[in-house]
This record gives C-alpha cells, sequence and structure tokens, in this order.
C-alpha cells in the first residue's frame, strides 16, 4: 500500500513523463519582469501564429506541424517555465472582454489539441487517469458489464471504424484496460449520443472517445478560468506586489493584441471609436474608408434597396462599430428599404426595424452584438443573391478584377491581389488593397476585422480626430431614448412557459 | 358546462344582426371561436381559484419539498436556507393571461397571502437564482438561474400521428396508456442508469406528464448536461410527408447478428423488451386499431425495407383477412396481423441473402410508434418554468396531482384520481368543520402518494445531506486553523 506523500510524489513523476499541461496549478517560481514579459510576448507570436494560420484555412496537419515549428522556436516547450508563466500571463491579458476570451481560447485550445496528438498511447493513458481524474474499472465489473459495454462499442457511432474492419477492431479493443468509469457529467457528449454505457450515474468511457472528451475538458476548465480571471482583476490590480505586473500585461493587451471588439461604444461616441458618423456621410466613407466586404453590402442595399437576413446583419452590426448611431441606422435601412416596391413603413417597421434594434442590443436578448470578423465573413458561405461575407472569398476572378479595377487600383497589382484570394490568403490580399488606396500606409499588426480596416483608414486619411472636426455637428445627434425599463425587459425576456 | 352555454347563445341569437355576426366569426376565424369558448371556462374555474388556495391547496407540502431542508451548506445554514428558497422563481399566470415573473417567498406564509391577493390561474416553478429576482435588475449580468430540478415533459398532442382515437389535447382511455408506458420507460432509465432517486411524476391536468427529478446533482446539471440526458432519452425524431415517414435516431450495432451485434443501446434494447413490445402487441394495437387503419397500417408498411413481406401483409389487409377463431377465440385482428408480418420478416431473415436493415425494422415501427416522445426543449435548459405541482389546470380545472411511477397503470385521469377543483370543494364542504376535512377529499389520497413516492424518501435524503454538510463545515473550520497560507494559490486564476 502507497502512502500519501509515496502517491503524491508517483502522480509528480508520471506528470513529468507526459508533454502536456491542463495548467490548473498556477508557476511558483520566481522570475525576472523581463523574462516575464518576453514569456508573455513570445506566447502572443505563437498564439497570433496559430490564429493566422487558422483563419487562412490551413489543415490539421499544416498547424500541427507550424505548431511544432514555433513552438521550438520560441522556446515555448510544452510544460517548461516559459510555457506555463505565458499562459498564464496571457490568461490575465486576454481575460477582460468576451471577444477577448473566445480568442485566447479558440488558439489556446488548437495548441493543446496539437500537443496532445503528439503523445504516445502510454503516457496517454496515465495523462487521463492523473489529470483527469478518470478511474479504470475493476475487474469485477468488467465482468458483469462486459456484455453491454461491448453491445455500446458495437454501436457507437463516434468511433472506431466502420464496416467490415470495426469487428476486427472491436475484438482487439474490447478489454478491460481500455475503459474508463467517469461521472456522466463529465462525458456528457457521449451520453447525448448514447455511446456510452451510463450505469447509477456513471459512464464506462472507451478508450477511442476520451481524445474528444479531453479537448472539450480543457476548453471548459479554461473557459470558467477565464471567467474568473475576469471577476478577480480588480483583487489582481489592488494588491501591492502585483501592481508591477499590471503595466506589463496593460501593454500585452493594448500595443501588441490592440484588438478593440468594435462594439456600441463606437455608436455612442465611445472611446475606442472615431467619433459618431452620419448618414449624410456614409456615401462618402464608403468609398474612401470601407473594406470591400462593407463596399459590397452598401452598394447593394443602394442598388436593390433590399438585403437578404446575413447581409443585414452584416451591414448593420459594421455600421454600428463605425458609429453610425442606432437612429441614424433605422432611417438609413427604412429610406433604402422602403424604396423597394411593395416596401412601405408599415412593413419596414413590421419585419425589418426589429433586426435593427436587435443588432444593437435593444431587442431580444439585448446583447451588445459585436460586428463580424473577417475571420467569421469569410466563413460565410451566401448563395445566389447575396452579399455578405468576404468578397475576396466570394467573388469570381473576373468580378474580383473588376471590382479592384474601380477603386483605381493599377492592373499589375490587381492581377497579384486576385492571385492571393485565389490561394485563399483573404486577408492579406485585402491588406494589399489597403495598401493600394492609403498611398502605401499599411494596416499595423495585419488585418483581421473589417472595422479595423475602417479605423485605421480613418486614422490614415484624416489624421486629426474628427471630434474637434465636426463637435458641434454631433451634438446635433439626438441621445437615443432610454428603455422603459421594467416592462420592456420583462416582456422581451419572453418567458418559456410550458403549456401543460 | 361550456357546450350548454354555446347552445344558449346560438338559440338566442335570433336578431339578424347577431346571427350575421356569429357567421362572420365562424367564417372568420375557427380559432377566435375556440379562444372565447376556452375563456368562457376559465372565468369558470377562476372563480374556485380563490377558495381552493385558501382551503385545499397544500403549499405546505410544495414550499417544504422547494426548500430542500440541508441543501445549503454553510454554517449559518437557517440563514442560507432562507436565501436558498428567497431565490426560487414562482410565475403567476393571472386572468386574462397575465404573466408575472420573478415572484418569490421567503415562507409559505408570504406565498400563501400573496396567494390569497393575486388568486392566480396557474403557477410555474422557475429555477433558483443567484440572487433573490424581486431584486434581479440590481445584480444585472450575474443575475442567473444556478440550480433547478431536471424536468420532462410529455403530451398527448405529440403523438396524433399515432392516435386513431382523439387529437390534439383531447385524451381517452384508448390513448392514455401512451403515458404509462411513458413513465415506465423514464422512470427506469432515470434511476437504473443517472443512479436519481427522488422523481415525481404528475397528472399535468389536461393532456400530459411532468416529471420533476430532484437529486441534488440532477439539480445541479447545467444545460448541457441536462440536454444530454434528454437526448439520452429521445428516440423519435418526427414524421416526415404528412405523417408517412417516421424518423427515429436508433443505431444498431453492426457485424455479424451471432456475437451481439445488431443491439441497440442497452437502456433502449431493455426498453424495448420489456415495456414497449408487450405494450404494442397487447395494449396499444388492439386499442388503436392501428392494422384496420388505411392510413396506418400504410405508414407501418412503408417502414418495411422488403417487397415480399410487404405484398404478404398487404394480401391480410385487403382481403380482409382475419384469424380463425377456432384456434384462439380472444386475438385481436390487429394483434393477429402484426404477428403475421413478425413472422413474413423472421422468414425472409432466415433466406440466404441477408437484409440488414429488415433485421431492425419491427424495433424502428414500434420505437417510432410508442416510445416516449419528449418535449426535450422543456428539459434542456434550467431557466425555463414548468407548472407546479397541485395546481389548477385552468383548461380542465383538473388538479395537478402525483402518480406513482411503479403502479402508473391504476392511474385514471378520468376519474376522482385527478379531482376537479369543483369537486374538491363540494366535497370539502361536505366535511366541513373537520379539521381533517382535505385529507378526506380526494386530495387526501393525491397528499398520500406524494409522501409515499417523493417525499418521504426525499426528507431522509435531505436529513442526511444536513449532518454530511455539518461535519464537513466542522473539519474545515479545523483545518483552516492550522493551514498555512499558500503563496502559490495568489496567483490562481
Ligand atoms: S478581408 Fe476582412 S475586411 Fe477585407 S473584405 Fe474580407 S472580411 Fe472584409
Ligand atoms: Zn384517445
Amino acid at each position: 500500500m502507497l502512502t500519501e506523500k509515496e502517491k503524491r510524489e508517483a502522480k509528480q513523476l508520471d506528470r513529468e513523463s507526459y508533454n502536456v499541461s491542463l495548467y490548473d496549478q498556477p508557476p511558483n517560481e520566481d522570475i525576472k519582469l523581463e523574462e516575464f514579459e518576453k514569456y508573455a510576448l513570445d506566447r502572443v507570436r505563437l498564439l497570433t501564429a496559430i490564429e493566422n494560420a487558422l483563419s487562412s484555412g490551413k489543415k490539421p496537419e499544416e498547424l500541427q506541424e507550424l505548431i511544432k515549428e514555433k513552438t521550438k522556436s520560441l522556446k515555448l516547450e510544452p510544460k517548461s517555465i516559459a510555457d506555463e508563466v505565458s499562459h498564464y500571463a496571457l490568461r490575465l491579458a486576454f481575460c477582460r472582454t468576451e471577444s477577448l476570451r473566445r480568442q485566447f481560447l479558440t488558439s489556446e485550445v488548437q495548441l493543446f489539441k496539437a500537443r496532445f496528438r503528439e503523445m504516445k498511447g502510454a503516457d496517454k493513458a496515465k495523462f487521463i487517469e492523473h489529470e483527469l481524474d478518470y478511474n479504470s474499472m475493476d475487474s469485477k465489473e468488467f465482468e458483469k458489464l462486459k456484455d453491454e459495454l461491448m453491445d455500446v462499442l458495437c454501436q457507437a457511432r463516434s468511433t472506431g471504424p466502420r464496416g467490415k474492419d470495426r469487428e476486427q477492431w472491436m475484438m482487439s479493443e474490447h478489454k478491460r484496460s481500455k475503459y474508463y468509469k467517469v461521472k456522466f457529467e463529465n462525458v456528457y457528449q457521449l451520453v447525448k449520443m448514447r455511446d456510452v454505457l451510463v450505469k447509477k450515474g456513471f459512464a464506462y468511457v472507451h478508450e477511442s472517445a476520451v481524445d474528444a472528451i479531453v479537448m472539450t475538458e480543457f476548453r471548459a476548465k479554461l473557459s470558467k478560468n477565464l471567467g474568473l480571471a475576469a471577476k478577480r482583476w480588480n483583487a489582481f490590480v489592488e494588491s501591492d506586489e502585483r501592481a508591477r505586473l499590471v503595466p506589463v500585461i496593460n501593454s500585452l493587451r493594448t500595443k501588441e493584441l490592440g484588438r478593440s471588439d468594435y462594439g456600441s461604444d463606437n455608436a455612442n461616441g465611445g472611446p475606442s471609436g472615431t467619433g459618431i458618423v452620419l448618414n449624410k456621410e456614409l456615401q462618402r466613407l464608403a468609398e474612401e474608408s470601407f473594406p470591400l466586404c462593407a463596399k459590397n453590402l452598401f452598394k447593394a442595399v443602394k442598388h436593390e434597396h433590399h438585403l437578404r437576413h446575413e447581409g443585414r446583419r452584416q451591414l448593420q452590426l459594421y455600421l454600428k462599430g463605425i458609429g453610425l448611431p442606432l437612429e441614424e441606422a433605422l432611417v438609413f435601412f427604412k429610406t433604402e428599404f422602403t424604396k423597394k416596391p411593395g416596401c412601405n413603413n408599415e412593413k419596414f417597421e413590421k419585419d425589418y426595424a426589429y433586426g435593427v434594434r436587435h443588432s444593437y442590443g435593444k431587442e431580444g436578448k439585448r446583447v451588445d452584438y459585436t460586428p463580424h470578423s473577417c475571420m467569421k465573413c469569410i466563413a460565410a458561405n451566401p448563395s445566389k443573391g447575396e452579399y455578405h461575407g468576404c468578397p475576396f472569398k466570394t467573388f469570381s476572378e473576373e468580378a474580383l478584377g473588376a471590382a479592384l479595377s474601380q477603386m483605381k487600383i493599377e492592373p499589375s497589382k490587381v492581377t497579384d491581389i486576385v492571385k492571393k484570394a485565389k490561394n485563399k490568403h483573404y486577408q492579406l490580399a485585402c491588406s494589399d488593397v489597403f495598401e493600394a488606396v492609403h498611398g502605401g500606409e499599411f494596416i499595423e499588426g495585419g488585418l483581421h476585422h473589417p472595422n479595423q480596416y475602417y479605423e485605421q483608414s480613418r486614422k490614415v486619411l484624416n489624421p486629426k480626430t474628427n471630434e474637434d472636426s465636426d463637435g458641434k455637428e454631433k451634438q446635433a445627434v439626438p441621445t437615443p431614448p432610454q428603455q422603459k425599463e421594467e416592462q420592456t425587459a420583462a416582456a422581451a425576456a419572453a418567458p418559456k412557459v410550458v403549456a401543460a | 358546462m361550456t357546450t350548454t352555454k354555446n347552445e344558449t347563445l346560438g338559440e338566442s341569437g335570433e336578431r339578424k344582426e347577431d346571427v350575421k355576426r356569429q357567421k362572420l366569426m365562424e367564417d372568420d376565424d375557427d380559432f377566435e371561436k375556440n379562444q372565447a369558448l376556452v375563456k368562457e371556462e376559465v372565468v369558470d374555474v377562476h372563480s374556485l381559484m380563490r377558495p381552493y388556495y385558501a382551503h385545499i391547496f397544500p403549499s405546505k407540502q410544495l414550499f417544504e419539498w422547494l426548500s430542500y431542508e440541508g441543501a445549503t451548506s454553510s454554517k449559518e445554514s437557517r440563514k442560507d436556507q432562507q436565501q436558498f428558497i428567497q431565490n426560487r422563481e414562482f410565475c403567476f399566470t393571472l386572468k386574462g393571461e397575465i404573466f408575472v415573473r420573478y415572484n418569490s417567498y421567503q415562507d409559505e406564509k408570504s406565498l400563501r397571502k400573496d396567494l390569497k391577493t393575486k388568486v392566480p390561474g396557474k403557477i410555474d416553478i422557475g429555477p433558483v437564482f443567484s440572487h433573490n429576482p424581486k431584486n434581479r435588475l440590481a445584480y444585472g449580468g450575474s443575475f442567473k438561474p444556478v440550480e433547478r430540478e431536471l424536468v420532462f415533459d410529455i403530451d398527448m398532442t405529440d403523438y396524433d400521428d399515432v392516435r386513431t382515437c382523439c387529437d390534439q389535447a383531447k385524451i381517452c382511455p384508448k390513448c392514455w396508456p401512451l403515458m404509462n408506458c411513458a413513465v415506465k420507460v423514464l422512470d427506469v432509465g432515470l434511476r437504473e442508469d443517472f443512479g436519481f432517486e427522488h422523481i415525481l411524476w404528475v397528472y399535468s391536468g389536461r393532456r400530459g406528464i411532468h416529471a420533476w427529478v430532484c437529486d441534488e446533482r440532477a439539480r445541479k446539471l447545467s444545460d448541457e448536461e441536462r440536454s444530454a440526458v434528454a437526448e439520452y432519452f429521445s428516440v423519435f425524431k418526427g414524421v416526415e410527408g404528412g405523417g408517412e415517414k417516421k424518423k427515429t435516431n436508433l443505431s444498431f450495432g453492426s457485424g455479424k447478428r451471432a456475437w451481439g451485434g445488431g443491439k441497440m443501446h442497452p437502456r433502449l434494447e431493455e426498453a424495448y423488451w420489456k415495456v414497449l413490445k408487450p405494450f404494442w402487441e397487447k395494449e396499444f394495437l388492439p386499442a388503436q386499431k392501428l392494422m384496420e387503419s388505411k392510413k396506418h397500417f400504410e405508414t407501418i408498411l412503408s417502414m418495411i425495407p422488403d417487397a415480399n413481406v410487404r405484398q404478404k401483409a398487404e394480401f391480410d389487409f385487403n382481403t380482409n383477412k382475419m384469424p380463425t377463431v377456432s384456434r384462439d377465440g380472444d386475438v385481436d385482428v390487429n394483434t393477429w396481423r402484426w404477428q403475421r408480418i413478425v413472422k413474413a420478416v423472421e422468414d425472409e431473415l432466415r433466406g440466404p441473402k441477408v437484409n440488414w436493415d429488415l433485421t431492425s425494422c419491427l424495433q424502428r415501427i414500434i420505437f417510432s410508434h410508442v416510445y416516449p416522445r419528449l418535449d426535450a426543449e422543456v428539459s434542456k435548459h434550467m431557466n425555463h418554468l414548468l407548472k407546479a405541482p397541485f395546481c389548477v389546470h385552468p383548461k380542465t380545472g383538473r388538479v395537478c396531482v402525483p402518480i406513482d411511477p411503479e403502479n402508473c397503470d391504476a392511474f385514471d385521469p378520468f376519474s376522482s384520481d385527478a379531482p376537479k377543483v369543483h369537486e374538491l370543494l363540494q366535497e370539502y364542504k361536505k366535511f366541513g368543520a373537520d379539521e381533517n376535512a382535505v385529507k378526506k377529499t380526494a386530495m387526501g389520497k393525491a397528499l398520500e402518494t406524494f409522501e409515499r413516492c417523493f417525499w418521504s424518501k426525499l426528507k431522509v435524503a435531505n436529513e442526511e445531506e444536513k449532518k454530511k454538510k455539518m461535519m464537513m463545515n466542522n473539519n474545515n473550520v479545523l483545518n483552516e486553523s492550522n493551514k498555512n497560507s499558500n503563496a502559490a494559490a495568489d496567483m490562481e486564476f
């Protein structure tokens, strides 16, 4: 019988033998501030590389390779001090807003996945038992449940080969050592599919199903911890000895990852934006500063006086992000949409006004939705008659060429850009356009968001903040009326009532 | 009562205008008219709610249950206890379909008082929130549901494509057994597979049943985990093409039949052999006469992927072939026709080439007809309201009463098992001064079922939980005093 201490030590030894960390213990070492900063910046580079690879549509194997390479060159080997410290540093830097958290989570999960894949079978088993607290089955229990386990393994849809090979696979895989006993909550995805045997609150999971579970577990834990970190941030800032870290962390966020999420702060003339925008300025701004995706939508709504749902959504959120107030947006869409025969004011109010307000977070769940990022636009698949998504992906070569020529980009550059787009480097192509129409100025830190394109463009074209230039005009904009809080809120949060 | 009122309306409507108005209404919108009828009954039931809440409604039992004494873990458990129940949402539906959400109560007395003054036609129970729902606006985003029973809702309306006797909200003794079938399948599954012990089954008062799973572990499930449990028990996935094609998400093992291939998930295997198959053959087919109805017969045929079998079955149907009485006097023609299909399938499978789809088609047919059809959305979200047990269904006047799952076949929703509110009040009047008057009414039986099948066990579990937590707290105090501050914990984010 092992003593507690011996068990702990054994666990520690095992821990050292596998090369992946769940980051559930904050590092305990003393490190210098400069090191802290360096590690953190290196991880930012690693994660940014992952993010870019993802958005340019790299295959999983390519991503795996890239991560391996970068990890090596940046010296962020799994479980090294640098790796642990930088992870925790970035947790702090990225915990503050929802979209930063999401961004961090996505890249970290990919990183984890790649590292987990590299692990060998025996190490994997150790990892599963120690880190996830999965228990192996004892032989008595296995004898009792053997047949049912076999039935489940045989019908499970999510694992193992199909067809003829399955029989062979099952013969070799149906062994006690391959099963783990866990609380059903921990593998709810398998429970949902009925791909696991469930008895008295425990699920009996076959090893082949564990990979997917580990990923979700990692993601869930990290997501929760990020939420906690956000909550505790203030306490952290106040504690004396931590105070010196704060500027470093803040700079990580603002300098390197300075990614505002372009929310409605802008439409309220808030700090991150370039001031309020009015309808009468839209035409000019569209020509000067909109990225192609927004230009395209803007043109479509002007010509057709209509946009399908996804298009409306993308454009509304974008306009919110550049600082168009809700009232202006309502007027804009109403003016355009009612030009179309068959759409009068009444129809607009009935069918479309809700959507505009929704985009501004004034209806439904009242979430302040953030404008679509490039990644989101690129992911969209508009069908015929729809104009949303990223034109660098959705346009034919000819159409793209024509659109670029219209922007007075010289032919040789057009060919170049079209080629980049064809090779699926949409954001690079779009950045080239920016450069071409902004006299060689380029987007700092790489393009990742249409609203970032816009803001950079305004900065270049109009270096003075427009706050001083047309401050008076801005005050003429009516401030949005306060919601009648109590009643409307209750009505909006429509109760899900079950009629018996 | 409704019909009589309606008739008088029609008869007295002799003046031309009235007739015209009535006509218009019919042409215009049948729905509206129905609404009008229903409303009349609402008013009727509603007028009885005040005395019902005053004399019969078991607010004490309801409140005691929802308090889960022992559910809290603090040293000052009394205060915590109050906070726990105070954060529970009660939603009232007042006269005229007005929802009043986010009511909450610190004790039974205040609940009773509010019932008296507001006289809701219906009470729904929501989750326990992080804060008192009355003050939710003060907490903004941090106000959120933290726990709630895992609930299930099964409605007879979802079975319209397999019922020949009734449709929509109507139920009768021929279709009601479908609900018993659901109780039997789910109750065993929840207990055996998930280990839940405290399950309250109730008749909804109209056309279905609800289950409240009250184990602490069930109450604390996240929305994802709830969804998973609900999906685990969901097999029927709707109909396509006007009831023609019934979809299921059954999956069968592959490989040779000889070594266990072809089997479903063990939970479904057990449900099939112990509940569904016998129910289908002995009860459901004869009651619904599916094999005599062309429409339903054809649906069943369409699920058999073999022309020979189909031909044989069609022959029986078209020639109106009947079982010979001499051999087995009381064989029902529906059961008999089904057995002929089963035999035809078996014969076919004995042939040289195996049709894998054919091996499972009988299961698919039975599952798609009688396996419980959950309204899974209700189960999936913590923040979902469900009608409270013991309240009165506003449209039928029947009380939402507990069902004994072990003995669900004996529950008869058409009898005083599901008492109507005016009957209860009459009974109550009869026993008048007796202090046990409520117990002597039909509500007495409902409360006995509640106590025996649910509350008595939950109460014991609550007690144990309380003891356990007290011990743990004591230990924690000890530990805390000799724990050194841990530097690493500082950075724990
Ligand atoms: S790359 Fe981004 S900004 Fe450019 S068009 Fe595509 S989505 Fe818009
Ligand atoms: Zn019926």
